[in-house]
This record gives structure tokens, C-alpha cells and sequence, in this order.
């Protein structure tokens, strides 16, 4: 009986999340956001992060922070704190579940010997930086889960982009605050190929 | 002639020339904050470095500069169609721009003879612009400048350019596709090659610049009106077709005493409609873009008054300007390079005009390259070149603006050093240096002034806000 429950929320889940394969995109999708991250949010350039299969409840998340202005990394500042100032609730949660339900892009080639490494920092940490390993938030194959983003076929530049501003602390979040302040910036261009390439 | 008069003859010509170039002269343009208030953006979402586009900035610009992010004021219909849309704040801005230029052989005086002006002139201001520059309505915007040029001392129409445009998706195909209505051939062009655009996006207006410009080359800026549609296909192929007229830019009629049709008080009047062309690919990729594209225009021109009796009827001057034109970006987190480059060549039928040949073609190259370091620091290099038919009547003699030989050709370099303390502020100091300046290297106006003697060093300080 437990069992059956699960597997039906699971499904309504699935179908709730899966909601926009069935009808038309939102018109803001069509006419504002694809002008920088592309068609059914899969971006060209690495400036504008890919959108297409991200959690629902990571977009919602990041939306209400650029509408609130608490996230504040340069790009968020220069680009998002204006495209989101007027979103209300209900649009928010629409954007999000129409790209949550896109397919994700598929990981790109990057340097086999960077990604080797920056798989082992995924998996398994770097224990004399006091980095954990990504995938405990991010699940094993970077495909995101309840508490934290998708980060597998994501741009490189925005990858590396967003640990060094954790780093910096130039974006907020305590909990990569302390994860990555003791990474180097070798170790963010390893494990960002890593992410990339999936 | 004795010498006397013939100086005093090409006193008159020499004054002339350089009343049109500077009527004729399109005063700089720029990026306006008014559209960083309305879509709450910063300038580095459209600008690499003001006034050139991102590959956004080049879609905010094809939308017709109606994204917005601010509270409205708006209305509907029974039919939950919106029917006004007007922002709480309207989109306006104020551009400034102060300059210092120095000629390397200052210029004679204007009306005595033998003296020589002062260098080193102070432009303050150079020029300050008024723009309305955003939406309108919800499928309608405006980028409207009105500049205040001292040279004139008046206030006068810039470019304008009002945009009705809508976007869709055909078969999963991107489009956007509007109508412009503008008033300078290719000001509503979104790359950085073409003419109304390009750089140098500031430069002096206080030292003599080559006589010899296609007419899609300036000439026709301000003082016509044209409509075309345009058509981007999944942000990839762009297309564009119009036509343009003449139109009034504060012309007196003289039996009026008031505006009035245009007649032969005015310059460089089109005879019926230009045609316009525009067609450009697009390829991005990256951190990298790629565009290569045509332009050009078809017109036959009443010219100048005064040149002839024959100035609102009779046979025209026919120009057909057809341009190349390409531009390269990378926009990096740090490093932010643009290739731009563009080839305008001009077949002119000079019917109207008394010229030495019927025929004369003239080319144009200008290849730029910019760098910008962090936005903050940077710089571009310019080399620009112009040759054409040798026609003594159509580039004739005349002290400084004239040319000894009748020869149009000018080459030379620009080289600029830019700091940009803030992005809608920009301290220049750009050197001008001529190879040649209208047809010769030494001795170019048969008056003994050199084209090295035209380098010009400009500072200056451009700021909008």
C-alpha cells in the first residue's frame, strides 16, 4: 500500500513536471528568454545558461532571487534583475515548468584529462580542501535533485563562472559558500569539463 | 581670372564645401540609458562597449525596443487586446560629448586670407542629444535623438528610427519581423559595419575629413525618409527592402518664409523613391558571432542648389551604391574583440551635375578592429580607404577640403585608446593619420597643405545618461 502511494505520487510528479510536453510554450519563453537562452531554452553562448531539462524548483528558486535581487553576481545584476523584477508567482512557476519539462542539451567534448579529474572531485570531493562531493547535493550523474540543480551538459564558462563567484561570495549561498573556498581554479576548470562533457 | 580673384573665388568654394560637409555630416549617435531604465538591464547586455550591439542588443533593436520591465500604465479592449501600453517613466535620456582636436598644420582662417585659425578647438559641447529611445506600445518603439549642434547653434533631428515589430515561430523557426521607419539609410541596421553605425563612433568635427563619401555614406543621413520591412529567420538570415524619399530637415521656403515643399534651397534631394536593400547571415557559436552581409541603395539626386538651373526637374545624378559588409565578436568575460569591416562601391551617372565624366565609380573600404579589456579598457584600429575616377569638376580645387589633381583617393589609419570608467561613460583619444588625403600625398589641394598635415588628434569625453 506504502509502496503504491509512492509510485503514484511519483507518477503525478512526472506528469505535473511533464505538463508543457503536451501544450504550447509560454509566450514570455517564445519572445523574451529564447533571445538569450535559445530555443526551448538550450543556449548558444556560455554567457546564458542552459534552461532546457533544469529542476522546477531550482528555476523557481533562482527567478524569486533575481526578482528579489539576493542573488547578485554580475550577470545576474546586469541581465536578470530586469527581466525578472514583474514576474509574478504564477509566471514564475509556468517558465519553470515548461523548461524543467525540456529535453536537456547533451554534454559537449571537453579535454579527457581535465574531465577525468574533475569526475574524481565530483564523486568523490577533495579532502585536503574540505570540498565535498558534488554529487551528494547533485546526484550521481550531475542530473539534479530536490535540493540542488542540474549541472550535467551545462556550459563550461558558466559552470567555472558560478564557482568562483561561490568562491568570491559575489553570489549567495551559504551552503557553496563553504563548499568551494577552498577550491583552486584549476580544480573549477577540471570538474566544470567534467560537467560539461555529461 | 587674376590671382586675386581666383583666391578669393576659391575662398568662397573652400567655405562652401565646408558649411555642406558639416550640414551634411551625421553628428554622432549612442546608446541610450533610457532603454537600461525600461528593460532594467545593464548597457553590457546590448553594448559590448557603447554604441556597438551584442548579439542581444541586436534582437532588442529587431523587437523594436519594446522589451520592458517596469510597471505600466495599460488598457484593453472587450477582446483582451492590449491597446496601450505606456511605461510610468518614459524612456529618455541625455547624451554629452566634449572634445578637444588638434590638427597637426592648423587651418587657415576662414576669412582672412593670410592668417591661420587657432588649433587646438575645445568642443563644449561637441554635441548633446535628446532621446526618446523605447516602447511606445506593446508591438511599437522609438529611438528618436535630437541633437543640439553648436556648429549651427540649433537643435536639429538626428536619427530616428520608429519600429512597429512582432516575433513568432514558423515550423519551430524562430522569426521577428517589423517595419522601420527611419531616417538615415542603414541607421536600422543592427551590426556594426555599415555606415550609420560604424566607427568611429565619435570623431572630430573641427578638422577636414576627405571630400569624396558614397552617398549611403552619410549624405543622405537626416534629410531622408524610408520604409522597410524586415524579415530575421531564426536569428539567422536577415532580410530587409525599402524604399526612401526625401524629406524636410527645416528647409525655409523662400517665398513662404516658412517650411515649405522642398525645392532648390535644399541638397541632395531624391527624385522619387531610393530603393534600399539589405540582406546579412548570421552565425553564432560560443562566445563568438559571425555576420556577412550586403546593403545599398539606388537613387537619382537633384543636387545641390545652385550647381545648376535643373534642381526640381530635368535629368539627375543616378548613384547606385552596393556594400559588402562583415563583422566578427567575441565576447569573453574578460576580453571582448570585434572585427568589422565594410566595401561600399558607388556607380554615379552625373546628368545633372557638370562633372568631367558621365560615369565615375567610387570605393570605400573601412576595416576596424576593437579590443576591450573587462569593458573597462580598450581601444580600435581603423584603416579606411577611398579611390575612385579622377573628375576634376566633381572634386575640384579649392584651399584644405579641396583636391589639386581632381583625384577623390584618401587613405589612412585611425588608432583609439579608450577607458571606459563606467559603461555609459567613455574617455577617448583617437589619432587620425592620412596616407593620402583627397588625391595626393604632398601638396593635395594645390594650395602646398600636405595630408599629413589633416592628422588630427582628438580627446574626448562622451558620456549619457
Amino acid at each position: 500500500m506504502k509502496s503504491s502511494s509512492i509510485w503514484l505520487a511519483g507518477l503525478m510528479i512526472f506528469v505535473a513536471g511533464n505538463a508543457w510536453a503536451a501544450g504550447p510554450p509560454p509566450e514570455l519563453a517564445v519572445k523574451v528568454c529564447s533571445t538569450c537562452h535559445g530555443a526551448e531554452g538550450r543556449s548558444i553562448a556560455p554567457t546564458f545558461p542552459e534552461l532546457a531539462g533544469q529542476k522546477a524548483a531550482y528555476l523557481e528558486t533562482q527567478l524569486h532571487a533575481f526578482r528579489d535581487r539576493s542573488r547578485a553576481d554580475p550577470h545576474a545584476q546586469a541581465y536578470m534583475w530586469g527581466m525578472a523584477s514583474q514576474l509574478t508567482d504564477d509566471v514564475i512557476k509556468e517558465l519553470a515548468g515548461y523548461y524543467a519539462a525540456q529535453s536537456p542539451a547533451p554534454g559537449t567534448a571537453q579535454d579527457p584529462a581535465e574531465s577525468a579529474a574533475g569526475q574524481k572531485i565530483f564523486a568523490d570531493g577533495i579532502a585536503a580542501g574540505q570540498v565535498p562531493a558534488c554529487a551528494t547535493c547533485h546526484g550521481p550523474k550531475a542530473e539534479g535533485t530536490d535540493i540542488a540543480p542540474r549541472l550535467a551538459g551545462q556550459h563550461r564558462e558558466y559552470l567555472a563562472a558560478q564557482l568562483l563567484a561561490f568562491k568570491n561570495r559575489l553570489r549567495a549561498n551559504d551552503v557553496m559558500h563553504e563548499n568551494v573556498k577552498n577550491i583552486t581554479d584549476e580544480q573549477i576548470r577540471e570538474v566544470a569539463a567534467y560537467l560539461a562533457s555529461q | 581670372m587674376t590671382l586675386g580673384q581666383r583666391t578669393g573665388w576659391t575662398w568662397v568654394m573652400a567655405l562652401s564645401v565646408t558649411v555642406a560637409t558639416m550640414v551634411m555630416s551625421a553628428p554622432e549617435a549612442v546608446a541610450v540609458p533610457s532603454f537600461a531604465r525600461q528593460t532594467g538591464q545593464a548597457c553590457e547586455a546590448c553594448h559590448t562597449v557603447f554604441p556597438e550591439l551584442t548579439p542581444y542588443g541586436r534582437m532588442f533593436k529587431l523587437n523594436g525596443y519594446v522589451f520592458t520591465n517596469v510597471k505600466d500604465i495599460s488598457d484593453i479592449n472587450a477582446q483582451r487586446s492590449s491597446t496601450l501600453s505606456l511605461t510610468e517613466l518614459p524612456p529618455i535620456s541625455l547624451m554629452f560629448l566634449a572634445s578637444e582636436t588638434h590638427v597637426n598644420k592648423a587651418l587657415p582662417d576662414s576669412s582672412l586670407p593670410s592668417g591661420v585659425a587657432q588649433n587646438d578647438t575645445i568642443g563644449f559641447p561637441q554635441q548633446v542629444s535628446f532621446f526618446y529611445a523605447g516602447r511606445i506600445a506593446p508591438d511599437f518603439g522609438a529611438f528618436i535623438q535630437l541633437t543640439y549642434d553648436p556648429g549651427a547653434n540649433s537643435v536639429g533631428i538626428d536619427n530616428t528610427d520608429l519600429r512597429f515589430a512582432d516575433s513568432g515561430t514558423l515550423q519551430s523557426l524562430g522569426l521577428i519581423y517589423g517595419l522601420t521607419l527611419n531616417n538615415n539609410p542603414t541607421s536600422q541596421d543592427v551590426w556594426n559595419g555599415t555606415p550609420a553605425w560604424g566607427y568611429p563612433y565619435a570623431t572630430f568635427r573641427a578638422a577636414p575629413s576627405p571630400a569624396a563619401a558614397a552617398l549611403i555614406d552619410g549624405p543622405l543621413a537626416q534629410n531622408t525618409a524610408g520604409a522597410t520591412l524586415y524579415l530575421m529567420l531564426d536569428k539567422t538570415f536577415y532580410f530587409e527592402g525599402g524604399a526612401y524619399r526625401s524629406a524636410k530637415v527645416g528647409t525655409t521656403n523662400k517665398l513662404l518664409m516658412a517650411p515649405g515643399p522642398l525645392d532648390s534651397e535644399f541638397t541632395n534631394v531624391i527624385d522619387g523613391l531610393a530603393p534600399y536593400w539589405r540582406f546579412a547571415y548570421e552565425h553564432p557559436w560560443g562566445k563568438n558571432s559571425l555576420e556577412i552581409g550586403t546593403y545599398g541603395i539606388h537613387s537619382s539626386i537633384r543636387p545641390n542648389a545652385g550647381m545648376t538651373s535643373l534642381v526640381t526637374s530635368g535629368p539627375t545624378d543616378d548613384y547606385t551604391d552596393a556594400a559588402l559588409d562583415a563583422q566578427y565578436q567575441w565576447i569573453g568575460e574578460d576580453n571582448l574583440v570585434t572585427l568589422a569591416a565594410t566595401w561600399i562601391h558607388e556607380f554615379a551617372t552625373r546628368h545633372a551635375t557638370v562633372a568631367s565624366n558621365v560615369n565615375d565609380s567610387l570605393d570605400t573600404l573601412r576595416a576596424t578592429a576593437t579590443y576591450y579589456y573587462q569593458r573597462r579598457y580598450g581601444g580600435s584600429v581603423q584603416l579606411f580607404q577611398t579611390t575612385g575616377t579622377t573628375d576634376p569638376l566633381v572634386y575640384p580645387a579649392a584651399a584644405v577640403t579641396g583636391s589639386r589633381n581632381g583625384s577623390p583617393d584618401s587613405r589612412g589609419l585611425k588608432l583609439e585608446f579608450d577607458y571606459v570608467p563606467w559603461l555609459n561613460t567613455k574617455i577617448g583619444l583617437q589619432y587620425t593619420a592620412y596616407l593620402d588625403f583627397n588625391g595626393a600625398s604632398k601638396n593635395y589641394d594645390g594650395f602646398g597643405r600636405n595630408a599629413s598635415d589633416n592628422n588630427t588628434l582628438y580627446a574626448f569625453l562622451w558620456t549619457a545618461f
